[in-house]
């Protein structure tokens, strides 16, 4: 299965473009480049070097938002937005979400999208766990540090 | 069309942007660190974004997360204060690159102002009086000597990317200059990432005079008088005053006829301020500011006129709502920069306000973001607030600053207060008679000494 680059890796990309005179960096490795490129906003290309059949996702009902509780912000399992974006649940429109409630989930793998100034960031699971509560809704903003989901 | 400001600061500089916009019905959106989860002026904002961790490199610096709280928020325009991105041309270019309004001038002009040499060639092509210099950059020694001997000792070497006092090494001799050119030089490209130097003439006692003006987008610019910022310990503003009392009016229509032609013939847009140092009558350009300063509120206390929005008016291609011949000077006004620090030694003294009571009554006003109970975090500036106080002269002037100092109550932090109380029992401070070292010979004078 194809894997996205974690949104780590494609910020300090994105970083270090802003902080050198470079209009383009590219990397590649495990089969999977990534170009990011200076054009007045900053576009994330992201292509998969050799074609690979994506895995058709367990496809149940779409979750309900939980309602966020004061308690969320403290618990040690929250996810919390590392930035100020748009959050999506599905890697596209029409798109099954990457996670449910109650499902699990691998560390490293993509939970959700945040999207900034037109570039897809990857938000990550910290650890394999499972989903326990889905606070952040589909095309919600959202600020630094709000609890998105709690994996636990 | 300014229909929403997102405001990129904090503190009371953001709350007084958040008070022009509530004023004109324009939305206010504030953004914050989560070390300023509490602070004023993310309450009274209409909405908030948190941007990042306290460091203001991850939050009040943060150009792409300010961008995205923009576009999250549907702002349309930003007003980025004074310090921070507010001189960052490369913010104002990102903004307009992505269709939002950037409440200041063009990135060209923050650019321009913001290379020292190219200002002051600036200056000079507009008719601005300037300090004898260099003719630009000087590579090397060789070139600062004959430079220096034409001008004659002592001369100052400054860095091209210095500015706000930063960056200036004195040589008050041919002895001194290889040192101080040298020194000058590596520090310059140590702070500023360029080692570019140029030469002026040292001033032996002068006073800092800046004109205010303000410019739209219809060919209009106008001049709304001076302030004496004389007041300075390393080349930081301690204490500022309108109108100066060295100027008459001719000095004032004089040098405000050549600051405001000057400014017109750029085309500048908005509000800016065109530094001098004032020495025996005769004025010498130092720096423009190409935004709101931290003192604009002494000249909006003697002319009537609200900064901010005209600011915001200008951003939004309106007119200036005044014209040259509607500006008066009314009576005497005087800023007070209270610091949370200790009044001798100056160290810095985060904390908590247990108790913040400021003064009020006619005439008096304060410019802060504290309030009692608040948590003075550690990671920005030590500025509790501004008190200003205004009146018919400035004897009433000095009167209600000590009446207004009386009442002011603050505990949990040391502060600057009692300097100011200081200031006033001062024979110099009272008749005015100082010049821009006057405050650190003060200060030196009147040092606790060590038993």
């Amino acid at each position: 299965m194809a894997k996205l680059p974690d949104s780590k890796t494609v910020k300090e990309l994105a970083d270090l473009l802003n902080e050198t005179d470079l209009t383009e960096i590219e990397i590649e490795s495990d089969g999977l480049r990534v170009r990011v490129t200076r054009q007045g906003a900053q576009m994330v290309n992201v292509s998969s070097a050799a074609p690979v059949a994506a895995a058709a996702p367990a496809a149940p009902a779409p979750a309900e938002p939980a309602e966020p509780s004061a308690s969320d912000a403290t618990n040690p399992n929250a996810l919390k937005s590392p930035m100020v974006g748009t959050a999506y649940l599905a890697p596209e429109p029409g798109a099954a979400d990457f996670v449910t409630v109650g499902g699990k989930v691998e560390k490293g793998a993509t939970v959700l999208i945040i999207e900034a100034m037109k570039t897809m960031n990857p938000i990550t699971a910290p650890k394999s766990g499972t989903v326990s509560k889905i606070i952040v809704t589909n095309e919600q903003p959202v600020e630094f540090d709000e609890v998105l989901m709690i994996i636990e | 069309m300014v229909s929403k400001v997102l405001i990129a600061n904090r503190g009371e500089i953001a709350l007084r942007v958040i008070r022009a916009c509530r004023e004109m019905g324009i939305a206010s959106v504030a953004v914050h660190s989560t070390a300023d989860e509490q602070a004023m002026h993310v309450r009274l904002a209409d909405e908030s974004v948190c941007l990042g961790p306290a460091p203001a490199a991850k939050s009040y610096l943060n150009i792409a997360a300010i961008v995205s709280a923009c576009e999250i928020t549907g702002a349309d325009a930003v007003h980025p204060g004074y310090g921070f991105l507010s001189e960052n041309a490369k913010f104002a270019d990102i903004l307009e690159a992505h269709g939002i309004t950037f409440i200041g001038p063009t990135a060209d002009h923050i650019n321009l102002m913001g290379d020292k040499i190219a200002a002051k060639a600036k200056a000079i092509e507009l008719g601005i009086p300037v300090v004898p210099g260099s003719d630009g950059e000087v590579k090397n020694v060789d070139e600062a000597m004959a430079a220096s001997r034409e001008m004659g000792f002592p001369v100052l070497v400054k860095a091209a990317s210095g500015g706000g006092g930063r960056g200036m090494k004195i040589a008050e001799t041919e002895k001194d200059l290889a040192e101080a050119f040298t020194t000058a030089r590596s520090e310059a490209k140590a702070a500023f990432g360029d080692d570019a130097v140029y030469i002026e003439k040292y001033l032996k006692k002068p006073r800092h005079i800046e004109i205010q003006v303000a410019c739209d987008t219809h060919g209009n610019a106008v001049h709304l008088g001076e302030r004496d910022c004389s007041l300075q310990r390393r080349h930081q503003k301690v204490l500022e005053e309108a109108p100066s009392t060295v100027l008459d009016e001719k000095a004032r229509a004089d040098i405000g006829e050549i600051v405001t032609n000057a400014m017109k013939g750029m085309s500048y847009r908005g509000v800016g301020t065109v530094e001098f140092l004032f020495e025996d009558g005769e004025f010498y350009f130092i720096e423009v500011n190409t935004r709101l300063q931290v003192e604009h509120p002494v000249t909006e206390a003697i002319t009537g006129i609200d900064l901010v929005r005209e600011q915001i008016r200008v951003a939004a291609g309106e007119k200036l709502s005044f014209t040259q011949d509607d500006i008066e000077l009314k009576g005497h006004a005087i800023e007070c920069r209270v610091n949370a620090e200790n009044p001798e030694t100056f160290i810095p003294s985060p904390g908590t306000l247990h108790t913040y009571h400021a003064p009020g009554g006619l005439g008096v006003r304060m410019d802060s973001a504290v309030f009692s109970g608040y948590t003075i975090p550690p990671y920005y500036d030590s500025l509790i607030g501004k008190l200003i106080v205004h009146a018919d002269d400035r004897e009433a002037c000095l009167r209600r600053l000590s009446r207004a100092l009386n009442e002011f109550a603050i505990d949990g932090v040391e502060t600057t207060l009692p300097l100011f109380d200081r200031l006033l029992e001062n024979e110099d401070f009272h008749a005015a008679d100082y010049d821009i070292h006057w405050l650190e010979n003060f200060l030196d004078s009147t040092a606790p000494k060590d038993d």
